[in-house]
């Protein structure tokens, strides 16, 4: 439902029943105050009828001058502008016999015990009279009126009302309607502003210059679009992670197949068979986790396999997988671990995931090493570090290192760019701190860099 | 029986320059043949079934000994050196605090 439409609707609904309420008690009040007036005026002609008869001392005047006075002068006054056409009066005596009476004054009915005002029809046509005794009872005086004289004169009263009302209302609803399509204008734009945009297109709507009715709808729709566009690029992200990461253990399955393929019968065959399945799972568990690792990027670390981390298994496997490469770059690998008795730091996580973590730590530091160099694992008590005799990024690089897709110009060997930042996110999910550390030899220059886990505080 | 596997098991390893049958227990090394003892062989062929992959000191010590022979454990090493005089330098690759693995076989990966 137009919500322009409803609210014009109302308006115009409400605007003209109120309009109608207010004639309605407008028409009451002027038929009260007719009424008022012309029964004053009534009640004024039969007293000064009375008077002048009652006049101590003084024959009574003649009929037709009494009724000459009265109407002519005393009504008149008392009626303004009322048409005397429609004035009658009547006079009996004490006996009941009309003493005198102008013309509709004839018909009226002779009462002696009536006093004040009484409403009937006389020759088809409702009158309104007023009977008045006088003190001594000697006349009975009764001034009467049409009915429809008063009528006439409300209605004058309400048309006079009525035709400014009538020619203002047109005004009045078009400016409601103007203001309704003025004060939904902010709508409009926002609606049409959205219907304007490319479906991939999540730029928060702004908000500062929003009426206020309208900011919390863009804040929840401003919020929403944060969390699309986030799950958008986790999405994009996952897909170009599990890539990344299935490409290693694809070339490892590859390298068995062929061991399998020249292996003859025997206890031989069964032992590649044995690696090739086992390759299998290895790629199958990297796929789960991989899945796992999408989820749970989304919520909170729980819900990891923990458990306690055997790391010279993922030091052998990460080595491993990178061991074709350090060949091709004539880099050597080792691993260094903490003197006797000293555990290498302990810490429950997912092996899968830190294999991936070491793999790609160390297969960053073999792909941007100089040639013909050695890169160190080293397990410490509380930390995992890489180190890299190469030269170090430049800062400029190192603020944007972890940023997907980043590859330093000027190198020979193929990466995705995702290394690091899988790297952050495992890191993460298992409470470690990832952080470059820049070596320096005993003169001060420049050493190498050094790819630090460490606990995070 | 066995003359069948025989036939079927024609198929040799081939590492770069190296070259084992399975079946008769033979290695070649560009071309020309090479002696080693059981124990020796036990390694290379362990090195052959991964080749590209680091195998810890205790997955080799499993491979190459048997258990009436584990007091020997420390002699690894003698036989890694061995492999690398008797074929080449470069045929055995140690990644120090890993273990060993095959050495590159000098074709592009």
């Amino acid at each position: 439902v137009s919500l322009r439409r409803r609210l014009l609707l109302y308006l115009l609904l409400s605007a003209p029943l109120a309009w109608g309420v207010a004639l309605w008690f407008s028409v009451d009040r002027a038929r009260h105050e007719v009424n008022e007036l012309f029964d004053a005026g009534l009640i004024r002609l039969a007293r000064q009828v009375q008077t002048t008869l009652g006049r101590p001392g003084g024959e009574p005047p003649a009929p037709a001058a009494v009724a000459e006075a009265a109407s002519e002068g005393e009504v008149a006054a008392a009626l303004g502008e009322a048409d005397l056409e429609d004035l009658a009066i009547a006079v009996w005596d004490r006996g009941g016999r009309p003493w005198v009476a102008d013309r509709e004054g004839g018909g009226f009915p002779y009462r002696p015990q009536a006093s004040g005002f009484t409403e009937l029809e006389l020759a088809g046509e409702p009158w309104r009279l007023y009977y008045l005794q006088s003190f001594d009872g000697a006349w009975l005086v009764a001034a009467g009126q049409k009915l429809y004289e008063r009528d006439e004169m409300v209605s004058q009263l309400t048309v006079s009302q009525l035709l400014p009302w009538t020619l203002v209302l047109p005004l009045l609803l078009l400016a409601m309607a103007l203001a309704v399509r003025q004060t939904l204008a902010p709508l409009d734009r926002l609606s049409g502003e959205l219907a304007a945009r490319t479906p991939d297109d999540l730029r928060p709507l702004p908000e500062a210059a929003a009426p206020t009715e309208l900011r919390p709808l863009l804040a929840a729709m401003n919020a929403l679009f944060r969390r699309i566009d986030d799950t958008l690029a986790r999405e994009r992200r996952f897909t170009a992670d599990a890539a990344h990461e299935l490409r290693t253990p694809l070339a490892a399955l590859r390298a068995q197949w062929d061991v399998l393929r020249r292996a003859a019968d025997g206890p031989a065959r069964a032992e590649a068979e044995r690696r090739l399945a086992a390759g299998f799972d290895r790629v199958e568990r990297l796929v789960s986790q991989m899945l796992a690792l999408s989820r749970l990027e989304a919520s909170q670390p729980a819900g990891l396999a923990r458990r306690p981390v055997a790391w010279p298994a993922v030091v052998e496997e990460a080595l491993s997988d990178c061991l074709a490469l350090a060949e091709r770059r004539d880099v050597t690998l080792e691993c260094e671990w903490p003197e006797e008795g000293v555990a290498p730091l302990p810490l429950k996580g997912d092996t899968t995931l830190l294999v991936v973590l070491l793999r790609n730590l160390v297969d960053n530091a073999v792909r941007y090493a100089p040639r013909g160099v050695t890169v160190t694992v080293r397990l410490g008590a509380d930390a995992l570090e890489v180190d890299n005799p190469g030269p170090p990024p430049p800062p400029a690089l190192r603020e944007r290192l972890g940023e997907r897709f980043l590859r330093p110009e000027g190198q020979d060997e193929v990466g995705s760019g995702l290394g690091l930042s899988i790297v952050q996110r495992i890191a993460a999910l298992h409470g470690l701190a990832f952080v470059f550390v820049e070596l320096t030899d005993a003169d001060g220059r420049p050493a190498g860099v050094r790819a630090r886990l460490q606990r995070a505080a | 029986l066995v003359g069948r596997r025989c036939a079927r098991a024609s198929a040799r390893w081939q590492h770069g320059a190296l070259e084992y049958d399975p079946a008769s227990r033979q290695v070649r090394w560009k071309g020309e043949p090479v002696e080693l003892t059981a124990r020796e062989l036990a390694l290379l062929e362990a090195l052959l079934q991964q080749p590209g992959r680091i195998l810890s000191k205790a997955q080799l010590q499993e491979k190459v000994y048997d258990w009436a022979s584990e007091l020997e454990s420390n002699t690894l090493e003698v036989y890694v050196h061995h492999l690398r005089r008797k074929i080449d330098p470069a045929i055995v690759r140690t990644v120090r605090g890993v273990g060993y693995a095959l050495g590159p076989s000098g074709e592009a990966e």
